[in-house]
């Protein structure tokens, strides 16, 4: 019986710690050209292209990071309206919200809806980057509405409406931002307007704001290109932590030799910033 | 929702199986391929392994009738059983780079976003487990039949995987957490578990 208890405690023992660390021997990966491009109307064309690592590589700020990061000296234009900018190399921080560029243009954004832009990239090791986006017309906010609730006379909810175009289908990217635009987003996600039957659209938050809370809601009107972008991007993220999800790779509207990932988009919204009072 | 084609065979499926004497139990082998692919919209229609693409898989069972051991007149039996399956590891679909997204104002910057070539090119480690076991049965008195049974599952206490999942260690900066280590965590699902059960009908 003695011997017993002693196997069963061993074996209780040895059951424990179901989690190790592993090596995982990948196949080599080469690293990618990395663009992002927003085209804001009223701002100058901005472009941050950076490089891909291999998945393991070590992370960390070292000294070198950015010269790592960046990805440098190449010549990069874009075409509109019969003309061609060319982009300078300039690292720009832009604060409120924090993001950074390191192509840079003189001119600024035309804002004419149908505009249609052609992104080209010579990378100085070699290699060719193209996109073509067109412009989007602004998706005005029509209204906010904040309603108190009847029970907890101190916390509001915020009724969001847009007027979406019911002639052709939509992509919108919807934020919310509690105090600044830098905050972590209270709501962030996209959505089609295939799932409304009519033109009037309305997004919502629950009973959750208080009085004196500041918010900035904004509503991106998004191309079909950024918004399968996006989604493919949040998707890789959550896959990526969860092993029970389902990956998925990056679908990107940059082409050419050099194996680019990235989006060259307009990127048009409508923000209003809301001071909560009753 | 997307078609695609399956193609799966087995060109050698083997069994040899002993039914009579004191020694009794099988081996089987079989050799497979699945593939599947052609997927409009996927990879440019690429084929892949799925998940179910085990190349190997033997399973051998052995069942010793141990009754010469038990006490003379006392109509006692005893039956020692092994078993000991092993399947070649599965495909699996891990990111093989990952880049940093600055994102457009208002949205939190991703610094970790992982890139996923072609599909299943990595593969699990084997799966391998043994179990024995112990069956002593008393003999059947009126209509009361009972046994007692000592087994011991995955007796070598191999951590075989279940998942694989991603780790990021952090480091505290002047900037806040950053992150700057990338590991791979494998996660099993059962280690040795004896179990005593005690089966009884009448």
């Amino acid at each position: 019986m003695k011997n017993i208890l002693s196997f069963f405690a061993l074996a209780f023992l040895l059951s424990c710690n179901l989690s190790k660390d592993i090596e995982i021997d990948l196949p080599e990966y080469d690293r990618q050209p990395v663009v992002e491009c927003y085209l804001e109307p009223g701002k100058p064309f901005r472009l941050l292209m950076t490089r891909s690592y291999a998945f393991f590589d070590t992370l960390g700020l070292s000294s070198n990071f950015l010269q790592n990061t960046l990805l440098d000296s190449a010549l990069v234009t874009i075409s509109y309206n019969g003309q061609t900018d060319t982009l300078k190399n300039q690292f720009v921080p832009v604060l409120n919200p924090v993001k950074f560029f390191n192509y840079v243009g003189d001119n600024l954004v035309p804002a004419t809806p149908g505009t249609e832009f052609v992104l080209n990239i010579r990378l100085a090791e070699g290699g060719e980057i193209t996109a073509t986006t067109t412009m989007l017309p602004k998706v005005a906010i029509d209204s906010i509405v904040v309603e108190f609730s009847a029970e907890l006379d101190t916390l509001a909810r915020m009724l969001t409406y847009i007027t979406d175009d019911q002639n052709q289908e939509n992509f919108y990217r919807r934020l919310l931002n509690y105090s600044s635009l830098d905050s972590f987003p209270d709501q962030d996600f996209l959505v089609t307007d295939r799932f409304s039957q009519t033109a009037l659209i309305a997004f919502g938050t629950g009973y959750e704001l208080a009085e004196g809370d500041t918010v900035f809601n904004t509503i991106y009107h998004v191309t079909r290109d950024y918004y399968d972008f996006a989604e493919s991007v949040q998707l890789a993220v959550s896959g990526n932590l969860n092993p029970f999800a389902q990956p998925s790779p990056i679908k990107s509207n940059v082409r050419g030799s050099a194996n680019p990932i990235g989006i060259f988009t307009p990127l048009v919204y409508d923000r209003d910033t809301t001071i909560v009072h009753k | 929702m997307l078609l695609d084609e399956l193609y799966a065979y087995s060109p050698l499926e083997l069994e040899i199986e002993k039914k009579e004497g004191r020694l009794t139990g099988w081996i089987g082998y079989t050799l497979a391929w699945v593939k599947r692919g052609d997927f409009p919209g996927i990879d440019n229609g690429a084929w892949f392994p799925p998940r179910h693409d085990t190349r190997h898989n033997i399973s051998v069972v052995a069942l010793w009738d141990a009754h010469k051991w038990t006490k003379k007149g006392t109509n006692k039996s005893l039956q020692l059983t092994a078993t000991w399956v092993y399947t070649s590891g599965y495909p699996a679909w891990l990111p093989s780079g990952r880049f940093a997204l600055n994102d457009i104002p208002g949205a939190q910057s991703e610094f970790f976003v992982p890139i996923y070539g072609p599909r299943n090119t990595f593969r699990y480690p084997a799966y391998t487990r043994a179990d024995i076991g112990i069956v002593y049965k008393w003999k059947k008195r009126n209509r009361f039949e009972n046994d007692l049974t000592l087994s011991v599952y995955n007796a070598t206490d191999r951590r075989n995987p279940y998942f694989i999942t991603i780790a990021v260690e952090t480091e505290t900066t002047p900037l806040g957490e950053v992150p700057f280590e990338i590991k791979a965590k494998q996660v099993s699902l059962f280690p040795i578990l004896p179990s005593l059960t005690w089966n009884f009908k009448f």
